[in-house]
């Protein structure tokens, strides 16, 4: 399996009033294109500072990261804005919807910018809400805001996408539902999927899971069997 | 259309209020500046279009007599293309009324056909050589309805006349028709001009060729050229009385006075407009953008340029700008066609040229768009700093301190809750209040100013005709009598006070300056006038020297203890020296006066004098207009009643002003409340849950704003007066001084309306918080 992204020696450092935090420190890792990887980790681990790093929203203090091949973390501004563009996706905990477009206006806002877009019917018959398209966020709940906010992310055909604590809003069963359709994307659409998550049980469905405690990686490993979403508790 | 297209026009329609509101304003400063600017373009083309086809002098010359020769040595100089001689007379006409005085000033008109000023004819045809008929002046027919086929008596040098009126008429002399400077107003009832035929009153009054009066053009390329000195010379043993160019005369100076306002008025209020939509603008997109701090997170995540996102904001404003732009220019261009005839009505330039002025266009709309996008700008500008990381973590909660009326622990704790609350948001959202307090006090120094502006000149008028000049008749005669004659008229009538006076013009001069004024001379101990210096004191006409009018002193630069030259039309008299011995105020006109004695003195021949004062409660007109050295009649009640008329006009441009003013108080209020309330709405949700009323809630609104109403007002008083002031200096010329303090029943009034148009924009805001959706509003996390 070629490697899509290679972390090394990655630290970030930011002042917090006075104090100076270390968010993250001489992290290095490599991830497989075609992964579920999970990274866990409690508050304040680092692992959403790692992410952001990683989907080029944030600049490392030191260390380099590659996707690809290209080292993104030399990137200039706009480098990062295509980087963004065209290789990453998004899931965040909240969804974070534009609340005056209907779902399907959601997801094209992302089509609108991307260069090889999926078909957005497709994708929504792939999240199951072929039926919600065209109701705006305030009508749906928030198992399906959090299925749009995944059409949306996916629709732009990325080689990456990052879920930021994906379940974190949502009902026990609902957030099952919601890894079982990371996990139908990772393995239909061969893309890599990075989930953050201080789930630990998260953790059982990945296929390389990132241990994190105060902005160290403490543990990296394969997972010989993940489980399926449904297999898993909490 | 694209997604963010969308987005920004459900954006625009879920605060259409507050985005209707700004567009309002802009679009207001749009029209102002459109209008105003293509009507004083479209006045002016239309007068000079007027002026080029009725072949206006450049020059009149007002003199004692001259003859052909002397035209004729005129017509001799290079840079004069053409030189009229003209009878010019004033007469009073005889009407059916007995105590009505109205008076007419006869002119000749010449044979040749290619006459200066030339007439055009409105109706009928001109008077036929030597026969008894006459062409009357427009206005004169139109204010005393006389028609062709009606008969004209008129009185002159001593015998009456009848003439048959054949024609209607107008002339580019007299656009804007006044008796004189002091007059002000077009009274055309009273006052007109008629056109004889040159060869039959010459004959009638035994002129001959002793013309009184020349109207000459000059060759084009002398078109500016200054010819007073030269013309000077040539009418050496004439007697010029005075010499005006084009740029003095009366008539063209009111209409490029009106001009000069309208270009003024055209650069200075839209302006405020303009700023304070862009204010308004920039300061309610900064707040869209701080609220759509995690949508702009979002976009950037998604790959979207900073660009990209900065460009989707600054369209809310560039929208704006542009259908503001457009909006504006449309009611601004139907505006100005109706401006322009309503002048040219009122000034009686025959021809009506509108046309599209492009430039203007582009104009409008650079000016309306480039506001727009530096309040956009403004607004929008922080997206660029925005870091999608940070922006999707919740914001830290603001630091609250202790307000400084907190640290006064027994008035803080005899305050209620409410009270409480409201001072500590104002002291603590600083940047809103200065704003609320700055669109307040704006207000109300713009509806101060309108107020002021309605009071102003009845108040200018009641200064000018009663307590600086208080005699009830001015009675002017066809020529110079002796003073001890005085005593003739006393008897006439039933009469309280008598005064003569003399009145001549004449040229003042200092250094290069040159300027032709009326001097005229007064009882030393007068009670006719009453003059006050510049700090209001009382002063009495002196033996010797001379005072002179504020404005007069402002144009040549006089303190007291200065010497003026003065130059006479007397023939082979010296220029005389005077010295300043007092500056007077006065509102209407330009003038200076003297001691009566000492201006025969050293300035005339003998005990002169051109008219007299009379306060008489007689019936002063039905017993001096028939008198044969009588040349015009003036009553002071006559022009309070056409000034009356006049300030019926200006009522509707000041009624739109207090709309205009009205309408920014109410946007500023409208917008900044609702902006208030989107900032507050989970404050006012929790107060909601603990048990606030919507009533209760609203109460917390209605009380910070009207601290606020008083604050700006406070504030608006000094502001309004500083607008007061500008228009004095940007306003006031030789024709009137606009010093005036408004007054209190003004500052009342304006107040009143300040708070009238607030309490109605409140009254707007209300429904945001009846259809406040508290619960959806404290666990909503959309963006």
């Amino acid at each position: 399996m070629s490697s899509v992204l290679k972390i090394n020696g990655l630290s970030k450092e930011y002042l917090m009033g006075e104090v100076k935090v270390n968010a993250l420190r001489d992290a290095s890792f490599e991830i497989g294109s075609g992964e579920f990887v999970v990274i866990l980790g409690p508050s304040g681990s680092g692992k959403s500072t790692l992410l952001n790093i990683i989907g080029g929203m944030d600049e490392p203090t030191s260390g380099e990261v590659f996707f690809s091949g290209s080292k993104i973390s030399n990137y200039s501004q706009k480098d990062l804005t295509d980087y963004r563009r065209y290789q990453v996706g998004f899931v965040f905990q909240f969804y974070n919807l534009m609340a005056n477009l209907t779902a399907r206006e959601n997801v094209e806002l992302a089509t609108e910018i991307a260069r090889d877009p999926l078909n957005i019917d497709e994708v929504f018959t792939l999240v199951g809400l072929d039926e919600r398209k065209d109701h705006f966020p305030s009508q749906l709940s928030g198992g399906e805001q959090q299925r749009v906010a995944i059409a949306r992310a996916v629709c732009k055909n990325p080689e990456l996408l990052l879920c930021d604590e994906p379940t974190g809003a949502l009902d026990y069963d609902t957030g099952k539902k919601i890894l079982s359709l990371l996990r139908d994307i990772n393995s239909s659409l061969k893309k890599t999927v990075l989930v953050i998550t201080h789930n630990a049980a998260i953790g059982k469905m990945a296929d390389r899971v990132i241990r994190m405690r105060s902005g160290e990686i403490i543990e990296n490993y394969l997972n010989e069997k993940p489980l399926s979403p449904e297999e898993i508790e909490w | 259309m694209k997604i963010l297209d969308l987005r920004l026009l459900r954006t625009i329609k879920e605060s259409k209020g507050q985005y209707i509101a700004i567009l309002v304003v802009l679009t207001i400063g749009i029209l102002i500046y459109t209008s105003l600017n293509i009507s004083s373009i479209n006045l002016k083309d239309s007068l000079y279009t007027y002026y080029d086809t009725g072949n206006f002098a450049d020059y009149f010359i007002e003199l004692m007599n001259t003859d052909e020769t002397v035209i004729n040595n005129i017509m001799a100089l290079e840079q004069v293309s053409q030189a009229n001689g003209r009878h010019v007379l004033e007469a009073p006409l005889i009407t059916n009324d007995e105590n009505e005085r109205v008076t007419v000033r006869v002119i000749s008109l010449p044979e040749n056909e290619d006459r200066i000023n030339n007439l055009e004819l409105i109706e009928g045809r001109l008077p036929l050589k030597g026969s008894a008929e006459v062409a009357v002046l427009e206005q004169l027919a139109v204010a005393r309805n006389i028609n062709i086929g009606d008969s004209l008596i008129f009185q002159a040098h001593g015998q009456q006349i009848e003439l048959a009126v054949v024609s209607l008429v107008a002339s580019p002399e007299f656009v804007y028709l006044i008796e004189s400077e002091q007059t002000f107003m077009p009274n055309p009832e009273n006052y007109g001009v008629v056109y004889l035929d040159e060869g039959f009153m010459s004959r009638q009054y035994g002129l001959g060729s002793n013309y009184n009066n020349i109207v000459l053009t000059l060759e084009d390329n002398y078109k500016n050229h200054d010819m007073k000195k030269l013309l000077e010379d040539v009418l050496k043993y004439t007697g010029v009385m005075r010499i005006t160019e084009r740029s003095e005369q009366i008539s063209n100076r009111m209409v490029h006075e009106e001009i000069n306002g309208l270009e003024k008025a055209s650069n200075s209020i839209p302006l405020i407009f303009l700023a304070v939509a862009a204010i308004i603008l920039g300061v309610m997109l900064k707040r869209i953008v701080e609220n759509d701090r995690i949508a702009i997170g979002i976009l950037k995540s998604m790959g979207y340029s900073n660009k990209e996102v900065l460009f989707h904001y600054m369209k809310y404003a560039i929208s704006i700008g542009i259908i503001g732009g457009i909006i504006g220019l449309i009611i601004g261009y139907a505006l100005s066609g109706m401006m322009t005839s309503m002048y040219v009505d009122f000034f009686n330039i025959p021809l009506l040229t509108v046309n599209i002025y492009y430039e203007y266009i582009a104009l409008s709309m650079i000016l309306s768009v480039i506001f727009c996008v530096l309040a956009g700008l403004y607004g929008a500008i922080k997206i660029i700093k925005i870091h999608p990381a940070e922006s999707m973590r919740p914001q830290a909660p603001m630091v609250g301190k202790r307000t400084i009326l907190e640290k006064l622990p027994k008035f803080w704790s005899s305050l209620s809750f409410s009270w409480k609350n409201v001072l500590r948001n104002i002291l603590r959202s600083k940047s809103r209040v200065i704003f609320i307090i700055l669109g307040i006090s704006l207000t109300y120094a713009v509806l101060l100013f309108s107020v002021y502006i309605n009071d102003v000149f009845d108040e200018m008028f009641n200064l000018h005709f009663g307590e600086f000049m208080s005699m009830e008749y001015e009675i002017n005669f066809s020529q110079p009598l002796n003073m001890n004659q005085i005593d003739y008229f006393e008897e006439l009538a039933d009469i309280d006070l008598i005064e003569p006076k003399n009145e001549f013009p004449f040229e003042f001069i200092k250094g290069r300056e040159n300027y032709v004024i009326n001097i005229i001379g007064l009882e030393e101990n007068t009670n006719v006038y009453n003059f006050r210096d510049l700090s209001y004191m009382q002063m009495k006409v002196p033996s010797t020297g001379i005072i002179v009018s504020e404005n007069l002193a402002r144009k040549f630069d006089l303190q007291l203890g200065d010497y003026i030259e003065v130059s006479s039309f007397i023939p082979e008299r010296d220029n005389v020296l005077l010295e300043v011995k007092g500056v007077t105020k006065q509102l209407f006109g330009i003038n200076a006066y003297m001691n009566i004695e000492f201006m025969n003195e050293v300035l005339l021949d003998g005990e002169m004098m051109t008219g007299i004062y009379v306060n008489s409660k007689d019936n002063i007109v039905s017993k001096f207009k028939h008198l044969p050295v009588v040349s015009s009649i003036l009553s002071n009640q006559e022009l309070r009643e056409v000034f009356e008329e006049f300030t019926g006009l200006i009522i509707l441009s000041i009624g739109m002003m207090v709309v205009f003013g009205g309408i920014l108080g109410f946007v500023i209020i409208y917008t900044a409340t609702n902006m208030s309330i989107s900032e507050r709405i989970m404050e006012f949700s929790s107060l909601r849950v603990m048990g606030f009323r919507k009533k209760e809630i609203f109460a917390l609104i209605k009380k910070e704003n009207y601290v606020l109403t008083v604050l700006g007002i406070l504030l608006g008083i000094p502001l309004g007066k500083a607008f007061i002031q500008s228009l004095d200096i940007m306003f006031s010329n030789e024709l009137y001084t606009l010093s005036i303090n408004a007054s209190i029943m003004s500052y009342i009034l304006a107040a009143f309306l300040t708070i009238l148009f607030i309490y109605i924009a409140q009254f707007a805001t209300r429904r945001r918080i009846e259809k406040l959706e508290f619960l959806e509003a404290l666990k909503n996390r959309m963006v």
